[in-house]
């Protein structure tokens, strides 16, 4: 409880409220605004989210991706924690990409401003962003040991008091294929912190605040007892799913235990493949945020999302499995396992709260371009790609539309302007959604060719080629994942050439259907 | 006297009603007129709208001097989707990509969520083969075979009215003109909206759905205006039609008939220029506009005397009105938001036993239960009367009068006995959950900008608006309500008070060390000399015009742009330091920090033209309170705050309450066209330019009437 009574009334602490959400919308929205690369500017691949003075998370954007808006909530707290008591000062900015600290990979840089009253930290406001580059291999998820995958940023000041990190700006510059989106982006996360951090101080002034935690209290404990009623609601037992994955030439296995009792969720993912020396092993913290994600999403979609909703939740998976990755275990494509943690907590729960859940989705693929272009610059560019939603209770699955992450696609002329590439098609693939009751989402077809004399090199990661989106209750399943290069199926997940008059093809799975299909329906 | 053109008339077409005000600058009259907004034949409708008004002045249609027009035809016809059959006609490769769209999803936790229907069915969305590159040159050049058998598939289907989306076309739009040019050759009774007239910016889907949104209404206001001029030009009306855009400008009938899209927000806008001369009367600076119709209500931000004008905005949201479930439209419109709560918004009691209003409405047909019109579900307008707001004899100055017992009947039938509440208390339940609907909407909108609403006074009107001020202000934690003269045509009234402004814009991508000043005066030049053509076509003199120069500019290699003041601009050296200047300044102001070593880009020149205003707001004919009259007309049972059965409260007439009279709450106010409604906190005072000023005393414990 408590060492003060609440300052606020009950209209005062929702006005309050919803302006801690409207500070970290407006945060997602400066970096998105501000952005050099076309990841962030277009796709949004980010999370922004203000935190009280020890790190708990108070209010998340509603923009932005599951996968880092859940891992950007626990990570904060150590964070702050590498650094002793007054060691953080006003104008310090503070950085990490550390994968196993955050979301899981080296891509993901995570920024961190401190806010100050009268020399006191009262709270952070933190950011999430995928940048196009850190150096090493470009993304992908052929690593065999996360020393290949980059530079790492290790828990540093970017800015001390006001003064940038010459160092750091200089190695990074050096260390990254397109330093001036790199650095942009970057300097779009601080822009976007410093903006937060202006409007939470406004907000405890006019609130009349000297620090957050009365608020903090009442916003984490209120959403706490939200989360619990609707565990509450959910049957006690244990129910289990087992799900399989393509992996590298041999399947990966995804098993999990979702024990309900009372008002608690603790979910076990004993069972699971041990790590692999391929890029696609996942962190605990980024296992954690999808557990999460999908357990909001089931249970409570409508509560706010702070720390409060993670409380009566329990994640455990085995040490050095693919869920919980150890040191120096690669992680690059770490969203390719990840991705289908969801499609395990549905598949349990489906046992019990069957009108809460879906049928499965396809998963987002990337692909990966770098090379030189007419000008002789180097370009690297990133594109995600897509599949069909999962048939859902009620309502057919959406097409071309990812899930469980959430980037949107780039426009056509923006790919254009950005790389040398042109893509040749993005169209929807009729027939390609699982038939069902509620059929599953379309999936999308989309060419690529280069725009350039020199070929480049292309990394694909894509999932769902041998397994395709699983219907649910008598739902059939989407069609599978399929890359094309030149008219030849290729293997998706994998670093290959693109020739200046080849033709990259990328068909994205169709989403599962939900319920048995209905007799004689063919469209 | 007869034959003098004097009158200046303001029309506002809602959904529900159609509002008339009438202004002769010389006498200082003004008329107000309200009636049902006839569905069917819009154009017959607005005739017989301004003849009840100018029957109303006791004068003639020759006499009547411009006319400033506003229509919410273009929204509801999307909003409904009621446009016409529409063709899209795009790149081979992408005919999906509408229903593409962005792939992002605006709620990440709802399974259920849906994205807004494309306008234009799969089976119209036709490609051509032809391919531009990003930097404008021709890759593969458009070939006319393709192009013939496009021409002859949208022959053979219905279609009657196409868009033209091409990759790439705001870099050369030279396909996309031999794509028109065509359709317009073979297809001569088909409409054709080109995207980079439009819209001439990068980003497919978004070019695509505004140009779609342009070609499924163009056919409808075309055949609207030409009616409409038809039907004044009988009436020996010669005067111009002016007619609002999204933007809060105004501009000539021409224009519209080109872009009605541009022209999608027309009536929430007039209301915001409303909302922002009510704040410079006043001298307020934050003023939150709320705008309550039979439809649906608007809230707009306006701060510093004038609304933000946003350069895309959405319509139609369709679940849950949520932000990112419509269309996004990439033009001009100040930036407001629109919710699904009006007069007419159903009542019903939904599976779980819960009380939801809203979103769809009965309209003007049937109407509300107590409009006595065949109508029979209950709504907002029924309640308000069960809750003694309305008077049953007064509505719209007793031209209609209101059957209490079918309101009754409908709240009995559909939300009292469901529920197992007594009529009142379900009255009141659907009075509170409309009233929390709108001020959540107008909470989240409001703080999404960084704004805090417990700051701001609300101005009010609309026929509904100054009813539900009172329990929307107490749920926002607002002080202090604004109810002007005229409230309940309050958009018509804004039509007379807005600036005559145009947006121009011309694209011309150059880096700022390498650009070439004497083109960028040309452009100037040109677009000067557009702007003043257009102005002095409705009528502003040349003296009087005001030109506002930006630039959308942005750091080399960057996303977006931010919109930059130019400097006056002068043929002289060292204007491009000033343009860096100022860029730098603005960037900071946004983004608190710059890039010293990058490159800057300027992308798009920008000027802004402005006339005066039709109407002054200062020179709005000051309020003549007939003295010696007595205000208070009666009393008349009213349910306020935790009160278990209404009791009896007084009723005044508004043009009987002189500037400085206080009238203490509960109580109403009625005039012709509203009824302003405040509880027992509530004090409200006249104030020297007439607007009802209400003060809301105690922050409410239990919320609600």
């Amino acid at each position: 409880m408590a060492d003060k009574p609440n300052p606020l009334g009950p209209v005062e602490l929702e006005v309050c409220w919803n302006r801690l959400i409207s500070i970290a919308n407006e945060q997602a929205a400066t970096m998105v605004n501000a952005a050099f690369s076309v990841v962030l500017g277009e796709m949004e691949d980010l999370s922004a989210a203000v935190f009280d003075h020890e790190g708990t998370m108070l209010a998340q954007s509603v923009q932005g991706a599951p996968g880092h808006l859940g891992s950007l909530g626990i990570g904060v707290k150590d964070i702050i924690s590498k650094f002793d008591e007054g060691d953080i000062h006003p104008g310090d900015v503070l950085i990490t990409n550390d994968p196993w600290l955050v979301s899981g990979h080296k891509h993901d840089v995570t920024v961190v401003l401190p806010v100050f009253v009268g020399g006191r930290i009262v709270g952070f406001t933190a950011s999430n962003c995928h940048v196009v580059d850190i150096g090493g291999r470009i993304f992908s998820a052929a690593g065999q040991s996360v020393y290949e995958e980059g530079l790492h940023i290790p828990v540093m000041k970017l800015f001390d008091a006001g003064r940038r990190n010459e160092t750091l700006f200089d190695i990074l510059g050096d260390n990254v294929r397109s330093p001036e989106l790199v650095i942009g982006d970057l300097m779009a996360q601080v822009s976007a912190n410093q903006v937060a951090g202006e409007r939470l101080l406004t907000v405890m002034t006019d609130h009349d605040l000297e620090d957050l935690t009365a608020v903090s209290i009442e916003i984490t404990e209120r959403t706490e007892i939200m989360m619990r009623e609707a565990i509450q609601a959910v049957p006690d037992g244990t129910y289990k799913e087992t799900v399989q994955l393509d992996g590298f030439g041999e399947p990966l296995t995804i098993s999990t235990a979702i024990k309900v009792d009372g008002t608690e969720i603790e979910v076990d993912f004993e069972g699971t493949s041990s790590q692999i020396g391929m890029g696609v092993n996942c962190v605990l913290n980024y296992t954690k945020a999808f557990v999460f994600y999908a357990l909001k999403c089931a249970l409570s979609p409508d509560a706010p999302n702070n720390d409060g909703s993670l409380r009566p939740i329990k994640v455990m998976a085995p040490t050095s499995s693919i869920l919980n990755a150890s040191y120096p275990a690669p992680v690059g494509g770490r969203h390719l396992v990840g991705l289908f943690v969801p499609f395990a907590v549905f598949g349990a729960l489906s046992q019990v709260i069957p009108d809460q859940i879906m049928a499965e989705s396809s998963v987002l693929g990337a692909v990966t371009l770098s090379g030189v272009d007419e000008r002789h610059n180097q370009y690297v560019f990133t594109m995600f790609c897509s599949g069909g939603m999962g048939g859902r209770p009620g309502k057919d699955g959406l097409d071309a539309t990812a899930f469980p992450s959430n980037v949107a696609n780039a426009p056509v002329e923006v790919i254009e302007q950005a790389a040398p590439v042109l893509v040749t098609q993005r169209a929807l693939i009729e027939g390609s959604d699982g038939d069902g009751e509620y059929r599953g989402g379309l999936g999308q077809r989309i060419g690529l060719k280069v725009r350039s004399t020199a070929p480049a090199t292309i990394s694909t990661m894509f999932e769902r080629a041998q397994f395709p989106p699983k219907g649910l209750f008598g739902g059939k399943n989407g069609s599978p994942t399929r890359l094309e290069l030149d008219g030849k199926p290729i293997d998706p997940k994998q670093a290959t050439v693109l020739a200046p008059d080849s033709e990259l093809l990328i068909e994205t799975a169709g989403g599962g259907g939900y319920g048995p299909p209905k007799t004689g329906h063919k469209l | 006297m007869s034959g003098r053109r004097n009158w200046i008339v303001g029309l506002d077409i809602g959904g529900t009603f159609t509002d008339v005000f009438m202004l002769d600058p010389n006498s200082g009259r003004t008329i107000r007129y309200k009636s049902l907004t006839t569905g069917a034949h819009p154009a017959r409708g607005a005739m017989s709208a301004l003849m009840g008004a100018i029957e109303r002045a006791g004068a003639s249609l020759a006499q009547i001097r411009v006319v400033l027009h506003a229509t919410t035809l273009v929204a509801n016809s999307i909003i409904e989707r009621q446009g016409a059959v529409t063709a899209l006609v795009t790149t081979s490769g992408f005919r999906d990509l509408l229903t593409i769209g962005r792939e992002k999803k605006y709620d990440i936790y709802d399974l259920s969520i849906e994205k807004a229907p494309p306008l234009v069915p799969p089976n119209l969305c036709f490609e051509v083969s032809e391919r531009i590159a990003a930097d404008g040159r021709v890759i593969t050049p458009i070939e006319n075979l393709s192009l013939m058998k496009v021409v002859d598939d949208i022959s053979n289907s219905d279609t009657e009215t196409v868009a033209i989306c091409l990759l790439h076309s705001y870099a050369n739009s030279v396909h996309e003109r031999r794509v028109a040019e065509m359709l317009r050759e073979h297809l001569p009774g088909i409409e054709v909206s080109v995207s980079s007239e439009l819209v001439p910016e990068m980003r497919e889907y978004e070019r695509a759905t505004s140009t779609t949104a342009n070609a499924y209404v163009l056919p409808m206001i075309k055949r609207y205006l030409a009616e409409l001029r038809e039907h004044l030009s009988a009436g020996d009306v010669t005067a111009p039609l002016l007619i609002m855009l999204s933007s809060g400008g105004v501009a000539s009938a021409d224009l519209v008939r080109r872009f009605p899209i541009r022209i999608c927000e027309s009536g929430p806008a007039a209301g915001a220029v409303t909302a922002s001369s009510v704040g410079r009367l006043i001298d307020e600076p934050r003023i939150l506009s709320f705008d309550m119709g039979g439809t649906t209500a608007k809230a707009c931000l306006v701060n510093d005397f004038a609304p933000t004008v946003a350069t895309e905005f959405e319509v139609a949201r369709m679940y849950r009105f949520k932000k990112g479930s419509g269309l996004p439209l990439h033009v001009p419109s100040v930036d407001l938001i629109e919710i699904g709560a009006g007069g007419g918004s159903i009542a019903r009691v939904d599976k779980l036993k819960l009380l939801k209003i809203g979103p769809d409405s009965v309209g003007s047909e049937p109407g509300p239960a107590c409009y006595g019109r065949g109508g029979v579900a209950p709504t907002v307008t029924d309640a308000d009367l069960v809750l003694g707001y309305l008077g049953v004899d007064s509505f719209l100055g007793g031209q209609m009068s209101l059957d209490l017992a079918k309101a009754r009947q409908a709240i009995v039938d559909h939300v009292a006995k469901p529920l197992g509440l007594s009529t009142v208390q379900a009255a009141r339940g659907v009075y509170d959950i409309v009233n929390e609907n709108m001020a959540n909407a107008a909470r989240i909108y409001t703080v999404e900008r960084g704004h805090d609403p417990t700051v701001y006074t609300l101005v009010a009107f609309g026929g509904a608006g100054p009813v539900h001020a009172y329990g929307v202000a107490k749920r926002l934690g607002i002080k202090r309500i604004v109810v002007p003269q005229s409230a309940g045509v309050g958009s018509a009234l804004g039509l007379h008070l807005a600036p005559r402004t145009y947006h121009l814009a011309r694209t011309y991508v150059s880096a700022l060390n390498e650009v070439d000043l004497q083109k960028v005066g040309q452009i100037f030049e040109e677009m000067t000399k557009e702007a003043v053509e257009l102005l002095q076509s409705v009528d502003t003199n040349v003296r009087d015009i005001t030109f506002y120069r930006t630039a959308d500019m942005r750091y080399c290699g960057q996303r977006k742009e931010i919109s930059v003041p130019l400097p006056e601009y002068t043929h002289g050296k060292g204007i491009e330091d000033l343009i860096r200047e100022a860029f730098e300044v603005q960037y900071k102001s946004v983004y608190r920090r710059i890039h010293e070593t990058n490159e800057i880009e300027v992308l798009t020149w920008r000027l802004i033209a402005s006339g005066p205003p039709i109407v002054e707001p200062e020179d709005l004919p000051k309020p003549i309170a007939s003295k010696g009259s007595r205000a208070l007309i009666g009393r008349r049972p009213m349910l306020f705050r935790d009160w278990e059965e209404p009791r009896e409260c007084p009723v005044y007439r508004r043009d009987r309450l002189a500037p400085g009279h206080s009238v203490r709450g509960p109580a109403a106010i009625e005039e012709t066209e509203s009824t302003i409604i405040f509880g027992p906190e509530a004090r409200a005072v006249v104030d020297q330019y007439g607007n009802v000023q209400i003060n809301i005393e105690t922050k409410g414990e239990g919320v609600g009437g």
